[in-house]
C-alpha cells in the first residue's frame, strides 16, 4: 500500500496542471517559462483554464481584496491534492503595495500557501526553480496545504469573516459568483 | 475646422479663452466669476455639447484632482478628436465640502462609468446618473472615499487589522512623514565662483 | 434422472466459464486498446513540441496523466445526470472497439457481426453521452461548448458518411469484414483510398476523419482555452481521467474505422500499423495549421469535403 502511495505521489508530480489565474504583474514571467526557452511541459506541467482541472494554483501578484474572494472561489474548487503558490513578494507581506487601501498584505491567513517564490517580480529562472520544487515536495509527499485547509478550516474561516464582514457562501461546492 | 479655428469658435461662442500649451493639447477652464452653479453647469453642458457637434468624437476620460488647501474639485473632461489629432480638457471646479454636480451622460454615452469611478474614488455625486452611485472596483467599502488627499491608508490599515497585517506601519509611515518635508535648500558659493 | 441433472449442471457450468472466459478477454483486449490510445496521445504531445523547437513531454505522459486523475479526490457533488453522462460517454467508443477487426488479437469474433447502421449509432454515442453530462453542469461555458460540440459532430458526419456510402454501394455489402475483405491488406493498389473514383470519396471521408478526431483545424470544441475549455469546463480529477480514456478509445476506432473502410485492415497488426500512419498524418496537420471559427469550420466541412465525397459517390454509382 505505501509503495502504492508512493507512486501515485510520483504521477502527481510530474503531471502538475496548473490553474492560469494570474493576478497583478506576474502572468508576464509565465509564458518564458511556458515556451521553447525553459519549456515547463518537459516536467508535465501544463495551463488549465478551469479549476475543476488544476492541481497547482498560482497567485502571481498582488492580491486585492475583490480578488481574494474569486481566488478563495476557485481554490474550493479545485479538485483535492492541490497546492497553491505565493509568487512574487506581494502575496508575502504587500510588496511596494503595503500601505494601499485595496491590497491584502498577506496572502498565508486566508489560504494555506504551500511554497512561496520571493522577488518582484521572480524572472522566468526562479519560476522554473520553484516548479522543480514543487515537483520535489509533491513527490515526497510534503506539499499538504490542502490537508492543513480542511483541519484548520475554522481558523481560515474566521480570518476570512474577519476581512470581508461576512461569510463567504457556497452552494454544493459550486461557484456562487 | 483646424485647432485654431476651434480656439477661435470656442471663444466667440462662450467667451472663455482656450489654451493650447503644447501640440494636440486644448485647456479651457470654465470660471467661477460669481456666477450660481446652475449657470456654470449649463455653461459646461453647452460646452461638451458644442464639442461634440463641431470636431470632438470620443470621451476619453472624467477624472477628478483633490486640491485639499484651495477647498475644490477640479473635475477634468477629456475629448478627442481623430479628425485634428487634439484632445480638448474641458476643467471645472467644485466646492470640495459638498460636491454636488450634473450627469453629462445624456451627451457623452462613456460618462457612464468615468462618472462612476470619480464618485467612488471622490465622492462626488452626478445627479441624473443612477448608475454612479453603484461601487465600481471597490467591494464593500466601508471609509470615506479612497482618493481624496484626507483619506489616511495607514490609518486604514490600522483599522482594518487583517488586510494591513504583514508590515509593522508605524516605521515606515514616519519615514513617509519625513519624505514629505521639503529639503531645505543649502545656498552655497559654487554659482557665483562659476560666474566669477 | 441422476445423469440428466448432472450434464444439466456440467452444461451450466461451461456455460458460466465461458462468460467468464469472454468477459476477460473483453477486458484484456478494451485495456490493451485504450493503452494503445493513450500511446498515440503521448505521439501527439512529443511531436507537437518538436514542431515548436520544445523538448517536450516523455511519451508516457498520458499515462501518468491518467494515473494522478483517477487518483483525485471530486470538490463538488454532482447529480446523477453528470455521472450517467460521464459513463455512457465512456461507453460509446469501447463498444464501437468491439466491432472493429482488431478483436481478433484476443480471440473474439464480433468484428464478423458488426455491420454499418450499428457502427454509425455507437459511433455518437460517446460525443452525446459527454454532452449530455456537460449540459447539466453548473458552467455556462459548458452550454456554449456543447452546442460547438454538437454543430462541429453535424459538420464532419456528411462528408464522413458520404465517402463511406461509396464504399457500400461500391462493395454492395454493409457488413464491415467484407468491406475489408475486398480490399487488399498491403498492396496499396488495392485499396480503395487509391481507386478512381472512390479516391474522391475517400479524401472527402479524411478531411471529415480530422474533425471527427478534434484536431486542427476542426478542434473548436476540445481546445485549451477556447471559451474556458468549452465542453470540458465542469470536468476535473476522475471525470476527465475518463474523459481522457475515452479520447483515447475514440481515437482507436475512429481512425480503425477509416481503415477498414478504405484502407484495408483486416489483422489486427495491419490494423495498428494503418492506425499509426493516419494518426502522424493527422497530427502533420494540425502541428501546422490555424484553427477555423466554429461557423468557419461547419461552412468549410459543409463545402469542399462534401462536394468532394458527393461527386465520389456519384461517379461511383453511376459510372
Amino acid at each position: 500500500m505505501a509503495e502504492w502511495l508512493k507512486l501515485i505521489d510520483k504521477a502527481r508530480s510530474r503531471s502538475i496542471w496548473m490553474l492560469m489565474y494570474c493576478t497583478g504583474c506576474g502572468a508576464m514571467e509565465m509564458p518564458p517559462a511556458m515556451t521553447s526557452r525553459f519549456d515547463m511541459e518537459r516536467f508535465g506541467i501544463m495551463p488549465m483554464a478551469t479549476p475543476r482541472q488544476a492541481d497547482v494554483i498560482l497567485v502571481t501578484g498582488y492580491v486585492t481584496k475583490k480578488t481574494l474572494k474569486r481566488i478563495i472561489y476557485a481554490y474550493e474548487q479545485m479538485p483535492a491534492p492541490k497546492w497553491l503558490v505565493a509568487h512574487g513578494s506581494c502575496p508575502i507581506n504587500g510588496g511596494v503595495y503595503w500601505d494601499s487601501h485595496a491590497t491584502v498584505n498577506r496572502l498565508d491567513l486566508f489560504l494555506p500557501v504551500d511554497l512561496y517564490v520571493a522577488g518582484c517580480m521572480p524572472r522566468a529562472e526562479a519560476n522554473m526553480k520553484m516548479f522543480t520544487e514543487l515537483i520535489d515536495m509533491v513527490a515526497k509527499g510534503e506539499a499538504r496545504g490542502w490537508e492543513e485547509y480542511e483541519k484548520n478550516k475554522a481558523y481560515y474561516k474566521e480570518n476570512q469573516r474577519k476581512l470581508f464582514g461576512y461569510d463567504l457562501v457556497f452552494t454544493d461546492g459550486r461557484s456562487a459568483l | 475646422m483646424r485647432v485654431e479655428e476651434v480656439v477661435k469658435a470656442i471663444k466667440d461662442k462662450f467667451g472663455l479663452e482656450v489654451e493650447n500649451p503644447y501640440p494636440r493639447r486644448l485647456r479651457v477652464k470654465i470660471p467661477v466669476d460669481g456666477k450660481s452653479d446652475e449657470e456654470r453647469r449649463q455653461v459646461l453642458r453647452d460646452l461638451l455639447q458644442y464639442a461634440k457637434e463641431i470636431e470632438f468624437q470620443h470621451m476619453s476620460f472624467i477624472t477628478c484632482v483633490d486640491f485639499i488647501k484651495e477647498g475644490r474639485f477640479e473635475l477634468n473632461y477629456g475629448l478627442w478628436s481623430y479628425t485634428i489629432p487634439t484632445m480638448l480638457v474641458v476643467k471645472y471646479d467644485l466646492d470640495r465640502e459638498n460636491p454636488k454636480h450634473i450627469t453629462v451622460v445624456d451627451i457623452w454615452k462613456p460618462a457612464k462609468i468615468w462618472e462612476q469611478e470619480v464618485h467612488e474614488m471622490f465622492g462626488v455625486e452626478f445627479e441624473g446618473n443612477p448608475r454612479s452611485f453603484e461601487p465600481y472596483v471597490l467591494e464593500d467599502w466601508d471609509s470615506i472615499p479612497p482618493l481624496r488627499k484626507d483619506f489616511d491608508p495607514v490609518q486604514y490599515l490600522k483599522e482594518h487589522p487583517m488586510q494591513g497585517a504583514g508590515y509593522d506601519p508605524l516605521p515606515y509611515a514616519n519615514l513617509v512623514e519625513k519624505n514629505l518635508e521639503q529639503p531645505t535648500v543649502q545656498e552655497t558659493g559654487g554659482d557665483e565662483g562659476a560666474n566669477s | 434422472m441422476n445423469t440428466a441433472t448432472v450434464a444439466g449442471a456440467a452444461s451450466a457450468g461451461a456455460k458460466f466459464l465461458g462468460a467468464l472466459v469472454l468477459t476477460l478477454k473483453v477486458l484484456v483486449y478494451l485495456i490493451l486498446m485504450v493503452a494503445i490510445g493513450l500511446f498515440l496521445m503521448g505521439i501527439y504531445r512529443k511531436f507537437s513540441a518538436r514542431v515548436q523547437y520544445r523538448v517536450g513531454p516523455p511519451i508516457w505522459q498520458p499515462y501518468i496523466d491518467v494515473i494522478k486523475l483517477l487518483s483525485k479526490k471530486d470538490a463538488a457533488t454532482k447529480n446523477w445526470v453528470f455521472d450517467l453522462g460521464a459513463v455512457m460517454g465512456f461507453g460509446g467508443p469501447l463498444i464501437l472497439l468491439l466491432f472493429l477487426p482488431l478483436d481478433s488479437i484476443v480471440g473474439l469474433n464480433f468484428h464478423t457481426k458488426g455491420d454499418l447502421i450499428l457502427i454509425l449509432y455507437l459511433a455518437v454515442v460517446g460525443p452525446l453521452g459527454f454532452a449530455l453530462a456537460a449540459s447539466v453542469g453548473a458552467s455556462p461555458w459548458g452550454a456554449i461548448g456543447v452546442g460547438r460540440a454538437l454543430s462541429m459532430m453535424l459538420g464532419y458526419e456528411l462528408p464522413f458518411i458520404l465517402g463511406i456510402l461509396a464504399v457500400v454501394a461500391k462493395d454492395g455489402t454493409i457488413m464491415l469484414h467484407k468491406v475489408a475483405a475486398a480490399q487488399s491488406i498491403w498492396n496499396p493498389a488495392g485499396w480503395h483510398y487509391f481507386q478512381w473514383p472512390l479516391i474522391l470519396a475517400a479524401i472527402g471521408a479524411h478531411i471529415g476523419l480530422q474533425g471527427m478526431l478534434s484536431e486542427k483545424p476542426f478542434e473548436q470544441s476540445v481546445a485549451p482555452h477556447e471559451i474556458g475549455s468549452g465542453i470540458m469546463v465542469e470536468f476535473g480529477g476522475r471525470y476527465l481521467g475518463m474523459m481522457l480514456l475515452m479520447k483515447a478509445a475514440s481515437l482507436m476506432a475512429e481512425l480503425g474505422l477509416f481503415a477498414i473502410f478504405f484502407l484495408g485492415a483486416t489483422t489486427p497488426l495491419d490494423t495498428i500499423i494503418k492506425i499509426f500512419i493516419l494518426y502522424i498524418i493527422a497530427i502533420s496537420f494540425d502541428a501546422v495549421l490555424g484553427r477555423f471559427r466554429p461557423d468557419q469550420a461547419f461552412v468549410v466541412l459543409w463545402k469542399w469535403p462534401t462536394i468532394i465525397a458527393l461527386l465520389g459517390l456519384l461517379l461511383t454509382v453511376f459510372a
